[in-house]
């Protein structure tokens, strides 16, 4: 077991025996990493602040449901996974309305304090800065299922095994391996224009410089 | 091969825009204040479903007729308040009902209730996270907040007791024309005590939360702890 995985362990431990002062060290911690996760797959800055305030509260009010034998970040982003599908379930149906109240993977209310925006997605600020690339990678990961979404973002970003992220996806490390592999294809199939594009001028930059240097 | 390497350089490129909120651990902290608050409304709304439920069995009503005497009040006066709320008060209200038993006592039966029962930990934490106590202070005013949660509940009952007796004396009157001027007499003169020793000890309770606090956290806490105005009458439309 890493030192990381040790202590976020030990964390859950003191949090699990009334010590509340661990989940302060727990957001400390988890912040960042949750924060790029949720980001990337909802793609909207005040929606990744109100998942990633639900996800803390999950994780407090869920914690006699950790089991110290599974990995805490496997728990930790099925927790954000699950909000995320939630919430992206709940834009599906009511694409046009604030979202007030969704509920859990249980079918449960969640936060009756969660209200988003209607208009969800990327800001004009972010979409301006984003080259033609990078903003076709952002509709082809936005369109991809939950699980392969889950499994690339995981993998590529936070560097989770096929194991763990299995134990979020509910599959083998086989099946993840499978989702990882279509999910690339799908990518690749949106992207290839540009990824095509990007190539050639590459090698057409390459022959140029090489026929200029050639004479020298 | 060189897609797949141009995929993960296009991958690489998007890096999402991290600004840290310094609030977030306040803000979590809120949310489970009134995440506890909810269950337990949610827990006690059950209850009174069930209980309608039970009653409207004639079999159960006569069988438990004896308990409805001793559960009348509950049955009739405490639990259809509770029915249909769904609304839960904020943490900052739960926490000021839980150091005021006269705002308990005006406060209507939903989240008189709620702040009965609420445990400290969670309103707590939201506290230390507004005011940004070191663990010193936040092990002080817990210390604080649990020598005096007795002292608040005893008088929340007597008050609560005080309170009904005056309204059965005023259905009394209602009845029988009957005015027992001392008894009314006593019975302002001990509400009046049990007012002016609740002022007293939330009074109390401040000055030594004071002492622990520095100056720009009492100055905080005291507009946390401030009760709200009164809502604005609504326009009017008829004009």
């Amino acid at each position: 077991m890493s030192e990381a995985a040790a202590m976020d362990l030990a964390l859950m431990r003191s949090l699990i025996e009334g010590k509340e002062s661990a989940l302060d060290d727990i957001i400390r911690l988890w912040e960042k990493p949750l924060f790029s996760f949720i980001y990337r797959y909802t793609q909207n800055e005040h929606t990744t602040q109100e998942i990633l305030q639900e996800t803390f509260v999950r994780i407090y009010t869920k914690r006699s449901t950790f089991k110290p034998e599974h990995r805490f970040s496997s728990w930790v982003f099925t927790i954000a996974a699950n909000l995320c599908r939630n919430h992206a379930r709940w834009m599906k149906r009511h694409p046009e309305s604030p979202l007030e109240l969704y509920p859990d993977q249980n079918g449960e209310n969640g936060s009756n304090e969660t209200v988003l925006p209607a208009d969800d997605g990327p800001n004009p600020g972010e979409i301006a800065t984003d080259s033609e690339e990078l903003f076709l990678l952002r509709e082809a990961i936005s369109e991809l299922p939950h699980e392969m979404r889950t499994a690339i973002l995981l993998h590529h970003y936070e560097g989770l095994s096929y194991k763990e992220i299995g134990e979020i996806v509910s599959c083998s490390p086989r099946g993840v391996e499978t989702r990882l592999y279509r999910a690339r294809k799908l990518l690749k199939r949106k992207l290839e224009d540009v990824l095509e594009h990007s190539l050639h001028s590459k090698k057409k930059v390459s022959r140029y410089s090489a026929s200029c240097l050639n004479p020298i | 091969m060189k897609s797949k390497e141009k995929l993960n350089e296009v991958l690489d490129q998007w890096r999402p825009p991290h600004r840290t909120d310094a609030q977030l651990t306040a803000k979590v902290w809120e949310r489970i204040g009134q995440f506890e608050c909810s269950e337990r409304m949610v827990e006690r709304n059950r209850f009174s479903e069930w209980w309608s439920d039970l009653m409207e069995r004639p079999i159960y009503a006569v069988g438990m007729a004896a308990a409805l005497v001793l559960c009348g009040f509950l049955a009739g006066n405490g639990v259809p308040g509770l029915i249909g709320r769904g609304d839960s008060p904020s943490v900052d209200t739960v926490y000021r009902l839980s150091i005021d038993p006269l705002m308990r006592l005006e406060s209507d039966q939903g989240i008189k209730a709620v702040a009965a029962s609420l445990r400290a930990p969670a309103t707590l934490r939201w506290l230390q996270q507004e005011l940004e106590l070191d663990p010193v202070q936040f092990e002080r005013v817990v210390l604080l907040h649990s020598l005096y949660e007795s002292e608040f509940e005893k008088l929340f009952g007597e008050l609560t007791v005080a309170k009904s007796k005056f309204q059965e004396m005023e259905e009394r009157r209602f009845q029988d024309d009957v005015i027992d001027f001392f008894s009314v007499y006593e019975l302002v003169k001990h509400q009046e005590n049990l007012k002016k020793t609740s002022n007293e000890l939330r009074s109390e309770l401040l000055v030594k939360l004071a002492e622990v606090m520095a100056p720009d956290q009492w100055e905080r806490y005291q507009s946390l702890v401030k009760p709200e105005p009164p809502a604005a009458p609504s326009p009017r439309t008829d004009v």
